[in-house]
C-alpha cells in the first residue's frame, strides 16, 4: 500500500508533478543528445582520421620516426607487407615510402611530404581516390604522375596536367630532382594534412631515393579501431624487429580525444541531473510541508519511520522515472533517425573551421545503447538522493505539532 | 481493570516563561469507559490526551496505559506501542486523502502486517458499523465531514485498540452529523465494550459522555461518573 500511496500522491497536484515529469524528459532527452552528438562528432573525426590518414596499425623502422631518415625503412618491407596483408583480421593494407622534400612551380616553392603509393591498396587503406576532387587517380598521365591538394594547388596556381619538380635528399644523402605532372587533385577535411602531403607512385619515390623497393611505413586497417591492439600482437610477432605501434600510439590526441569523451558524456549528463535533482528536491520539500498535518497522523496512528522514509523515496522515484523513458525514447529516436545516412547534422556553415580539426561537416550523432541503461540508473539514483533531505525533513516532524499544523 | 492510569502527571512547556500545561494529573480510566476531558481552551486537556496517548511526555510522573509505563519507551517503541494499543480520531479527520475510505481503514492493520483477507473483512465490516457500507470506495474528498470523520472512527478501531482518544472529534461537524457520530461511538462503547475518552468542549460530546473530567490550568477540578447516559440517542 505504501507504493499505492506513493504513486497516488504524485497525481495530488498534477501540475506540479507533470512539471517534474516534462523537466527530466527534456533534460535527459537534451543531455543524450548533446552526448551523441559529441560522441558522433568525435567517433566521426577519429574514424575519418584512421580510415583516411592514420589507420588502425602502422610499422616502421625503430628508428624511422625520430628524424625520419630515409635509409631507416623497414627491413624486408615488401615481404612483410605480403604477410600482413594475409593476416586474417587484417581488412586493408598499404606499403610507402616517405620523404621530406620540395615542391616547386614556376610560382612557388614549398616544403611537403611525399608519400611514394601503392595506388590500388592505399584506396583501401585511406580512400585517397575518393579525396580526388579533379582529375584522374594516377592514370592519364604516362610518366610520373602526382597527386596534389586543392590547397597547395591554390597555393601554386597550379592545374591538371601541370609540371612541378619535387627535389629531396637521396640515400646517399645527394640532392635530387625530378619533374612530375599532376594526374589529380585531392582534398581531404584536414587542410593541415592536405597542405603537408603530395602522392607519388612509389616506385617513382623509391627511384628518386636510390631505395628500390625499400618501404618506410606499411599502414594496415581492422575491421575496427576497437580491435587495433589484437592486429598490433599479430603484426608484432611477424616483425618482432620492427616498431609497430596502434592507432592510440600513433596519434595520442585521437587517444586522449576517446578516453576524454567518455568522461565528457558523464558530465553533461550529471550537470543536467544536478539541475533535475534541485528541481526535485524543491518539489518533494514543498509536497512533504503541504502534507505536514497527514505526514503527522501517519506517525501517530503507528506509521514508523522507515515506512514514512521509504514512502517519500519511493513517491520521488515514481515521479522522476515517470519522465525517464520519454526523454529516452525520444533521444534515442531522434539519434537513430539522425544516425542514419544522410539524415545527419549539417555543419557546412562551420565547414572551415571544422576541417582546421580534420572533421567532415555533416555530424552523424551516435551513442552506446548502454549509455541509455546508464542514464536511467543515474536519474534513479539522482532522485533517491534528491528524495533523502525531504524525507528526512519529514522524519523530523513532531507528530504532536504535524497534526496541529494548518 | 484500568486500561490508562496516570500518577502525579506534570508536563511543562519551557520558553521565556515556562507554561505548565498539566500540573500533578492523577486519574484512573477502565476497561469500558466513554470518557469525556472537559475544560477551557488552555485548561491543558488536549497535552494530557497527547500524553496519554504516547504522542508527548511528561515531563514528570508515570502513564500507565494496559499495564505499562509508557514514559519509559523509546520513540520506536512508543510508535509500534500506538500502532497496537491506540486508536486516534483527530478533530480534523487526517485520512489520507488519496486512498479510498476502505483503504483508509485498512492502511492501519496494513502496518500491523495482518493478512489482507483479514484487513479486508474488517474494514467492511468497520465501515458498516458506522453507517458507510455504500460508500467504502468513495475518496475522502467525495465524503461529508460526518462521513470523514465516521471514517476516522473505523480507521481508529481497525487496529483492535485497548482505547480510543479522540481529540475534539466533532469540533467540525454539524449537529445531524454531531449526533450521528456520538451515536455510533456510544452504541460501539455499550455493545463492544470499546474504551473511548474525548477531550472536547462541546456540550453535545459531554452531555452523553458517562464520566466527565474537568481540567483547569493543568489541574483536574472535577470528575463526575454518570452510571446511565443521560441523554436520550438521537
Amino acid at each position: 500500500m505504501l507504493t499505492l500511496i506513493a504513486w497516488r500522491n504524485i497525481w495530488r497536484s498534477p501540475t506540479r508533478s507533470l512539471v517534474v515529469i516534462v523537466a527530466v524528459a527534456l533534460g535527459l532527452w537534451a543531455g543524450l543528445f548533446l552526448s551523441a552528438f559529441s560522441i558522433g562528432l568525435s567517433e566521426q573525426r577519429a574514424r575519418d582520421q584512421l580510415e583516411t590518414m592514420v589507420s588502425h596499425v602502422q610499422v616502421h623502422h625503430p628508428d624511422f620516426k625520430g628524424e625520419r631518415d630515409i635509409n631507416n625503412f623497414i627491413p624486408d618491407g615488401p615481404d612483410l607487407l605480403t604477410q600482413v596483408q594475409a593476416l586474417p583480421d587484417v581488412v586493408g593494407a598499404t606499403g610507402r615510402s616517405l620523404a621530406f622534400g620540395m615542391i616547386a612551380s614556376a610560382r612557388k616553392t614549398g616544403g611537403v611530404m611525399i608519400n611514394g603509393i601503392m595506388p590500388e591498396t592505399e584506396a583501401v587503406v585511406t580512400k585517397l581516390d575518393q579525396k580526388l576532387v579533379e582529375g584522374t587517380y594516377f592514370d592519364g598521365v604516362s610518366r610520373n604522375p602526382i597527386l596534389i591538394s586543392q590547397r597547395t594547388a591554390e597555393a601554386h596556381k597550379l592545374g591538371l596536367r601541370k609540371k612541378v619538380v619535387l627535389t629531396l635528399k637521396d640515400a646517399e644523402g645527394e640532392m635530387v630532382s625530378k619533374a612530375f605532372r599532376i594526374a589529380g587533385i585531392y582534398k581531404s577535411f584536414n587542410s593541415q594534412y592536405d597542405e603537408a602531403n603530395v602522392f607519388v607512385l612509389s616506385e617513382d619515390l623509391q627511384d628518386m631515393l636510390g631505395l628500390p623497393g625499400e618501404l618506410h611505413e606499411i599502414a594496415l586497417l581492422g575491421p575496427n579501431k576497437e580491435e587495433a591492439g589484437i592486429i598490433k600482437t599479430e603484426v608484432s610477432a611477424l616483425a618482432p624487429e620492427a616498431l609497430v605501434e596502434d592507432w592510440r600510439e600513433i596519434s595520442p590526441e585521437l587517444r586522449l580525444l576517446a578516453d576524454t569523451m567518455d568522461q565528457m558524456m558523464y558530465i553533461f549528463i550529471g550537470i543536467i541531473v544536478l539541475a533535475l535533482a534541485f528541481g526535485i528536491i524543491n518539489t518533494m520539500l514543498m509536497a512533504v510541508l503541504e502534507r505536514t498535518h497527514e505526514l503527522g497522523m501517519l506517525m501517530s496512528v503507528g506509521m514508523n519511520k522507515f515506512r514514512i522514509f521509504a514512502m517519500i523515496i519511493l513517491e520521488t522515484l515514481f515521479m522522476a522515472m515517470i519522465g525517464v523513458p520519454f526523454g529516452l525514447f525520444a533521444a534515442w529516436g531522434m539519434v537513430s533517425w539522425m544516425g542514419q545516412p544522410g539524415n545527419g547534422i549539417d555543419m557546412s556553415a562551420f565547414s572551415q573551421g571544422l576541417e582546421e580539426f580534420g572533421m567532415s561537416s555533416v555530424v552523424y550523432p551516435e551513442l552506446d545503447p548502454n549509455y541509455y541503461w546508464q542514464v536511467m540508473l543515474i536519474v534513479a539514483v539522482a532522485a533517491v538522493l534528491s528524495a533523502i533531505y525531504p524525507a528526512i525533513k519529514a522524519l523530523k516532524l513532531n507528530p504532536v505539532e504535524a497534526v496541529r499544523a494548518h | 481493570m484500568n486500561v490508562i492510569e496516570t500518577t502525579n502527571l506534570h508536563k511543562t512547556y519551557e520558553g521565556a516563561v515556562p507554561v505548565k500545561a498539566v500540573n500533578g494529573v492523577s486519574l484512573q480510566i477502565e476497561a469500558g469507559e466513554f470518557t469525556a476531558i472537559v475544560g477551557p481552551s488552555g485548561s491543558g486537556k488536549t497535552t494530557l490526551l497527547n500524553i496519554i496517548g504516547g504522542l508527548d511526555r511528561p515531563t514528570e510522573g508515570e502513564v500507565i496505559v494496559g499495564g505499562q509505563d509508557i514514559s519509559k519507551l523509546s520513540n520506536n517503541q512508543l510508535i509500534d506501542f500506538r500502532l497496537h494499543n491506540i486508536g486516534f480520531v483527530f478533530q480534523a479527520y487526517n485520512l489520507i486523502p488519496v486512498l479510498t475510505a476502505r483503504e483508509n481503514v485498512e492502511f492501519v492493520m496494513l502496518l500491523q502486517k495482518r493478512s489482507r483477507a483479514e484487513r479486508e473483512a474488517r474494514s467492511q465490516a468497520l465501515l458498516e458499523a458506522v453507517g458507510l457500507g455504500d460508500r467504502m470506495d468513495n475518496r475522502p474528498t467525495k465524503m461529508s465531514g460526518g462521513q470523514q470523520q465516521r471514517v476516522a472512527v473505523a480507521r481508529a478501531l481497525a487496529p483492535k485498540p485497548k482505547f480510543v482518544l479522540a481529540d475534539e472529534p466533532t469540533a467540525n461537524l454539524d449537529s445531524h452529523s454531531t449526533a450521528n457520530l456520538l451515536d455510533i461511538m456510544a452504541n460501539l462503547n455499550r455493545q463492544e465494550g470499546i474504551t473511548f475518552v474525548f477531550s472536547t468542549h462541546d456540550q453535545r460530546v459531554i452531555d452523553r459522555a458517562r464520566r466527565v473530567i474537568t481540567l483547569e490550568d493543568g489541574v483536574v477540578v472535577s470528575d463526575i461518573r454518570r452510571e446511565e447516559n443521560p441523554v436520550p440517542e438521537a
